[in-house]
């Protein structure tokens, strides 16, 4: 096991999560996949303006086109001429494609290959190095730890702030916050954190990084803060996981790391307690269950004591008069005998005490919709 | 009677639609006003106008003389329910609470005195025991109890409410009036987008009728005519110039 | 006029029909606000052409499309079943399964490239696409398939229609909606698949909904829409083709995303009909002389209720827009004029 890589994963998906939290909770999910893409040309072009590969104005230069990016989706979701979506598809394959053609045509030669941007490398991050005093540390463990760094602090600063604007951007106007600062305070942290990925994880992949934590985490908790919390540890969870994974099977890192970021989501998807796939099934039975034997008691209640009373109720033939199955009714039937609520007298259904007292507690009749 | 909320010639488009129109508002202190129109009328942008959420074409907007960025902290808002998720990962508290946030500030933290007077709010619209859920779990009526009670926590002297009846059951409404008739006994000056014509008189002391232009404003018993509620409810305005000159 | 070697014809061939039928669908996409569904499922298709290698061993395009297309479907049913059953956003779960399902393509990948041969290097074109290395059986394949999808697009026009109109009324009238959509669904799939060989996963999306959002400045009406679109998406692919194999090294996708970029930003500043230009220009114009003569449509809406000595009507007394007539003030024929040109100012 390389401690070093491991880190970097951590780090980086840590980083990422942690932001992606806010673009999940505000709907701007697929904002990640437009900046991801178009830093690329923010660092081509800091790239072709300082000559330099290592320089800190690529990264400088990449998270000011993210920024870039973002403002001019806004700007053409705003002319109402075009839809939030078809924006975000037009704005970053253009912008994608122009830094893909500047690549294959003026730096073949420079170490800028476009599969190395969009899939990263994990393996190779140990082999280009910060050095500086007695630290001696992969460049890009450094750079992810400062950015993991200031992130944290930001939304340790401004957490009352991006939790308000998250939830009621209209409302924090009306505060006297500006919702708009603290939107490009996000974006730019988005795109800083996207860039800073880049080299470990590529463009593509840094999307799950960002966006899976959080949608997992959503299933199981109720407070922004525990959704923090728990994204992190599910991001820590993915990147040791992914990491064994690939180690054991000799496969790409990052790649494993996604695929476990969306292994775990399924699971938890399924499996979640209340909001999960099984939970939703279970309680939409349950719910169903009791519409279908509020709706024979309201029969009978219809019913028993008139003149039809013994054709309406009649056990065997209940069925037709209510227009159901068969089967369904009678397993109903015998629910509902079994429990105390319903009583069978000589083949007619009736309600017993415990029935009667279960009707007038049923929500509509209390209102008075069938009085 | 003083006057808290002042528009004049307030117009407001949305490219060369006009949605409102030459809009001039005397509100006096102390009133429970209901502004009613048709759809399309700009209850909704007067309200989001007046509180700095929509940039006007022309026209001025004051409170208590003063333009809205300095008295903020005196003006509560309590938006169309729609306009959130409320799916959110936060609970009822959380979200009272953040009606504090606007005289807590920037960067400074939640005290005591905000989590004491969420309480009071939660208390009062009746939604204390449930200040722990998570608001998915929540009815359309408990949901606008949280919306109010977070306008309540910001202790305001005015109260904008955008279609507060909108999807409540019946003991909401009437709880609901109750604590606007409250906030008026206190004082407060309570203006509310409303759209059921019928219950206007019980509701409201003072009356707007908008569709565009102000049809009519001023005491309800006044306002409330036949004649007012046709003209409000026919378009008659620069809509109707418009198509007049389109034909 | 040109001179164009026979790969060129043949490539430019296959970049016109993927350009037209994906500008064609892509319009039923992006009008359903789909727009990025397609950038999802074209990402998604990497694991299905990975492991359709990895089975059968061949690299024929056929066989990996075949690949790629079961793995778009199962990510379409992931996206349903996330939409139709929990809380989670749309647009997040879309990130997530495009970014997913990519890893998981990602780790086949490398899993391939640790045992395959020289093989191997055909896969990764997928990414970013190549077409100059397009066979001509290739290319013939995606002109069926273009074919196909724009028959049953003709055969369900209707249906198709007015589904992405109203929803509901078209359940309402009885039609299937699971058709419908399944339906839309697989088309897009189809065109996605053929594409990503030529273009790429990641600019697929630029062919998809580039053409439809340029159109839709141009036109209002849905089959001209679908026509301009379609026409568009054609003309892009060609001129990105040619253009392209002008220069050394200058990859086929990229030009034709740029090519349609320009478009899009073309029809968007220009287009007569809304044009941003236009319309800022228009909107001043309406803005300013709003301001100028509000009082006078003041005074217009409000007969009678005007004070005779409000200064405020000095200015429109003195250039003839008002006069006091009957000792009220009166709007002029000439004021009239001038209220009805300030809302006609097209």
């Amino acid at each position: 096991m390389n401690v070093e890589i491991l880190m970097v994963a951590l780090l980086t998906a840590m980083s990422t999560s942690l932001v992606g939290v806010f673009l999940v909770l505000r709907r701007l999910s697929m904002l990640t996949d437009a900046i991801s893409h178009t830093v690329l040309l923010g660092i081509v072009i800091a790239f072709m303006v300082v000559g330099d590969m290592t320089s800190p104005f690529l990264v400088i230069g990449a998270t000011v086109m993210g920024v870039v990016t973002v403002y001019l989706i806004e700007m053409l979701i705003k002319t109402r001429r075009v839809k939030e979506d078809a924006s975000i598809g037009v704005v970053f394959t253009f912008l994608f494609s122009i830094s893909v053609i500047i690549i294959s045509t003026r730096f073949r030669h420079v170490h800028l290959d476009i599969n190395m941007v969009l899939l990263g490398n994990l393996e190779f991050v140990i082999f280009d190095r910060f050095q500086w005093l007695f630290i001696d540390v992969p460049t890009s463990l450094f750079i992810m730890g400062l950015v993991f760094v200031l992130n944290i602090t930001l939304l340790g600063l401004f957490y009352k702030e991006m939790k308000l604007v998250s939830f009621d951007y209209a409302l924090a106007g009306t505060l006297g916050f500006s919702p708009l600062i603290i939107h490009y305070v996000m974006m730019t942290l988005v795109s800083l954190t996207a860039v800073a990925a880049f080299n470990a994880v590529g463009a593509i992949l840094v999307i799950a990084l960002m966006i899976g934590p959080p949608i997992t985490a959503l299933f199981l908790t109720k407070t922004l803060f525990k959704t923090i919390l728990l994204t992190m540890g599910i991001a820590v969870f993915n990147s040791v996981i992914g990491y064994q994974l690939s180690r054991m099977m000799d496969v790409t890192i990052s790649g494993m790391i996604a695929s476990v970021t969306l292994l775990t989501f399924v699971i938890v998807m399924v499996f979640a307690r209340k909001k999960g796939l099984i939970g939703r099934f279970v309680h939409l039975r349950k719910q169903k269950e009791a519409i279908a034997f509020a709706t024979i008691l309201v029969h009978i209640k219809n019913h028993e004591d008139t003149e039809t009373a013994h054709v309406e109720l009649d056990r065997e033939t209940m069925h037709a008069h209510m227009q159901w199955r068969k089967e369904y009714l009678d397993k109903l039937l015998e629910k509902g005998r079994k429990n105390g609520y319903l009583k069978i007298d000589s083949g007619i259904v009736g309600l017993t005490e415990k029935g009667e007292s279960y009707y007038r507690r049923l929500s509509f009749v209390k209102r008075g919709v069938l009085e | 009677m003083n006057h808290v909320f002042k528009v004049e010639d307030l117009s407001v488009a949305y490219d060369r639609q006009p949605v409102l129109w030459d809009i001039d508002l005397d509100i006096p202190s102390g009133i429970l006003l209901g502004i009613v129109g048709p759809n399309g009328a700009g209850k909704s942008t007067l309200v989001k106008t007046a509180l700095g959420l929509v940039k006007p074409l022309s026209g001025d907007v004051r409170f208590m003389g003063e333009p809205y960025s300095k008295v903020y902290k005196k003006i509560g808002y309590v938006p169309q329910k729609g306009s959130v998720d409320w799916d959110f990962p936060t609970t009822v508290f959380d979200v009272v609470l953040m009606g504090r946030y606007g005289h807590i500030g920037w960067l400074r933290r939640v005290g005591k005195k905000d989590r004491q007077a969420t309480r009071d709010a939660l208390e009062k619209v009746g939604m204390f025991e449930y200040r722990n859920r998570q608001i998915s779990e929540l009815s359309g009526g408990q949901q606008q109890r949280v919306f109010l009670a977070r306008a309540l926590v910001q202790d305001a002297d005015i109260y904008f409410m955008d279609e507060p009846f909108a999807g409540v059951d019946v003991k909401t409404e009437r709880a609901i009036v109750g604590l606007l008739k409250e906030l008026k006994a206190n004082d407060k000056t309570v203006i509310v987008v409303h759209h059921d014509l019928n219950t206007v008189k019980d509701y409201f002391d003072w009356l707007t009728l908008l569709n565009i232009k102000v049809i009519a404003h001023g005491p309800v018993d006044e306002v409330y005519t036949k004649e007012n509620v046709r003209r409000t409810y026919q378009a008659d305005t620069l809509m109707s110039m418009e198509r007049e000159i389109n034909v | 006029m040109f001179d164009l070697g026979y790969t060129l014809q043949i490539v430019i061939l296959g970049t016109v029909f993927l350009g037209a039928i994906s500008g064609i669908l892509g319009t039923f996409v992006v009008l359903r606000n789909q727009a990025l569904i397609g950038d999802a499922l074209s990402h998604a298709t990497l694991p299905g052409i990975m492991i359709a290698y990895m089975l059968t061993g061949v690299r024929s395009l056929q066989v990996l499309l075949l690949g790629a297309f079961i793995s778009a479907l199962v990510a379409m049913f992931a996206l349903n079943t996330i939409k139709k059953y929990t809380t989670i956003k749309f647009d997040a779960s879309m990130a997530l399964i495009l970014s997913g399902f990519f890893g998981v393509g990602q780790v086949f990948l490398s899993q391939i490239q640790k045992t395959g041969g020289a093989s191997q290097a055909g896969l990764s074109r997928f990414i970013l696409g190549q077409a100059a290395t397009m066979l001509r059986r290739d290319v013939y394949f995606i002109v069926i398939v273009a074919l196909v999808v724009l028959l049953l697009l003709i055969v369900f026009w209707k249906e198709l229609k007015l589904y992405i109109f109203d929803e509901n009324f078209y359940k309402a009238s009885g039609l299937s909606e699971r058709f419908i959509s399944g339906l839309l669904t697989m088309m897009v799939t189809f065109i996605i698949v053929i594409g990503i060989r030529l273009v790429g996963v990641i600019l697929m999306s630029a062919l998809i909904i580039a053409p439809p959002v340029a159109a839709r400045q141009l036109s209002n009406r849905f089959y001209l829409n679908v026509g301009i679109a379609g026409f568009i998406g054609a003309v892009s692919g060609m001129t990105g083709t040619y253009l392209s194999a002008t220069r050394a090294n200058l990859p086929t996708g990229p030009v034709i995303a740029l090519v349609l970029g320009g478009v899009v930003l073309l029809a968007l500043l220009a287009s007569p009909r809304n044009g941003i230009v236009k319309r800022y220009v228009q909107i001043r114009i309406f803005r300013s002389r709003i301001k100028r003569y509000r009082k006078l449509i003041h005074l217009y809406e409000n007969p009678g209720e005007v004070n005779l000595d409000s200064k405020e009507y000095t200015y429109f007394i003195n250039h003839d827009y008002v006069k006091v007539e009957d000792g009220a003030l009166r709007v002029t024929s000439k004021g009239m004029k001038r209220i009805r040109s300030i809302k006609a100012v097209d």
